[in-house]
């Protein structure tokens, strides 16, 4: 998770990975995802109500479907979670872990917001 | 909304069921409420539209409508119970606009209003007094709620499509607007295209843009 405008948490280039930029932060409405394409990998990207910004593979290994950027947003308990609209089954999006099935995670990716524009670091 | 066909095209009709299916279904169309709402209009007592396991069901009489709440189909089937009876037009719908407000705000999320009505203290009395009777005093504003949402309702779908700023959001990429996701493949089967099977797609490929391009990539050859 990364706040809007934190130019704490990133640092270009670490871990051999770039930061991409995909978006402005106007691009995206609260409460919802988009996805990015970065590097030919499908990354969907959610900023949320607090700020939070969360991004993980669009891919649902449920359905097999990119479409976990269609999904809904909402809590589990404290956690942010996206529910795949295809079957419903609920993802941290801290974690990227099914929240009704922990054998199965979802890689999540590093995303932060600097002067408005939206970058993901996706290996 | 489900309708017989009524004394339009039925011998035993006693009341225009489909009209009033259509004024009931434009009027009540769009509005947000905690589950789906299913309604039906009968033409007369055989009940052919099976109104009676909807939320709203109406069913013609001599005199005018007979108004049926709280019925349920699927799994837990539950009949609607009866709520009034010979209402007028004007009055059909005054109930119906009361008792879908009443119960949109006081009902859980996800409940049906069957579920709803079997925790209602006081049961079929109480809504009775609330919707008919104004017992709580609340009828003019639960009125004037609903006006609210018949007056402020859009297609939803037009509206998207009119709006580019709304658009943008069924882009497949934020990044790459005018990019299709390669990873959609269709196949036919019943003359109409269904995403294609892992086990499909390696015998298939692309063969260039589906004619309805908001959609996807559609595939229709097989290699093999
Ligand atoms: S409910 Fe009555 S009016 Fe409607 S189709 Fe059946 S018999 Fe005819």
């Amino acid at each position: 998770m990364t706040m809007i405008d934190d130019r704490s948490t990133g640092v270009d280039h670490a871990d051999g990975e770039p930061w991409v930029e995909v978006c402005r932060v106007d691009d995206l409405v609260a409460g919802r995802g988009v996805c990015a394409l970065v590097d030919g990998r499908q990354v969907a990207i959610f900023l949320l109500h607090d700020g939070s910004l969360h991004a993980l593979d669009n891919r649902d290994p449920f359905s097999d479907a990119n479409v976990l950027s269609r999904g809904l947003t909402g809590t589990a308990g404290d956690t942010p979670t996206v529910a795949s609209p295809v079957y419903k089954q609920r993802f941290d999006l801290r974690t990227g872990t099914c929240i009704d099935d922990s054998s199965v995670r979802v890689p999540v990716h590093p995303v932060r917001a600097v002067d408005g524009i939206v970058s993901v670091r996706a290996g | 909304m489900k309708s017989c066909v009524g004394s339009t095209w039925c011998r035993y009709g006693v009341q225009d069921s489909v009209a009033m299916a259509i004024a009931v279904e434009l009027r009540y169309r769009g509005l947000r409420a905690p589950h789906k709402i299913k309604m039906a209009v009968s033409g007369c007592a055989r009940e052919c539209a099976e109104a009676m396991g909807k939320d709203v069901g109406v069913i013609a009489t001599e005199k005018g409508w007979n108004l049926y709440v709280c019925g349920n189909g699927g799994q837990r089937p539950r009949h609607a119970v009866l709520f009034a009876e010979d209402l007028d037009d004007a009055e059909l719908i005054r109930c119906i606009d009361r008792f879908l407000m009443f119960y949109i705000r006081t009902a859980d999320r996800l409940e049906r209003t069957a579920s709803w009505f079997e925790k209602l203290e006081g049961g079929i009395d109480f809504l009775r007094a609330v919707v008919i009777h104004d017992s709580l005093g609340i009828g003019d504003e639960l009125e004037a709620d609903m006006q609210r949402h018949v007056e402020s309702y859009e297609c939803e779908w037009k509206a998207t499509v009119d709006d580019p700023e709304r658009l943008k959001r069924f882009v497949s990429f934020v990044n790459a607007p005018d990019q299709p996701d390669p990873d959609i493949v269709m196949v036919q089967e019943r003359g109409q295209v269904r995403p294609a099977r892992a086990d499909e797609k390696h015998e298939l490929v692309t063969v260039g843009p589906h004619p309805n391009e908001e959609i996807a990539v559609a595939v229709e050859v097989r290699t093999r």
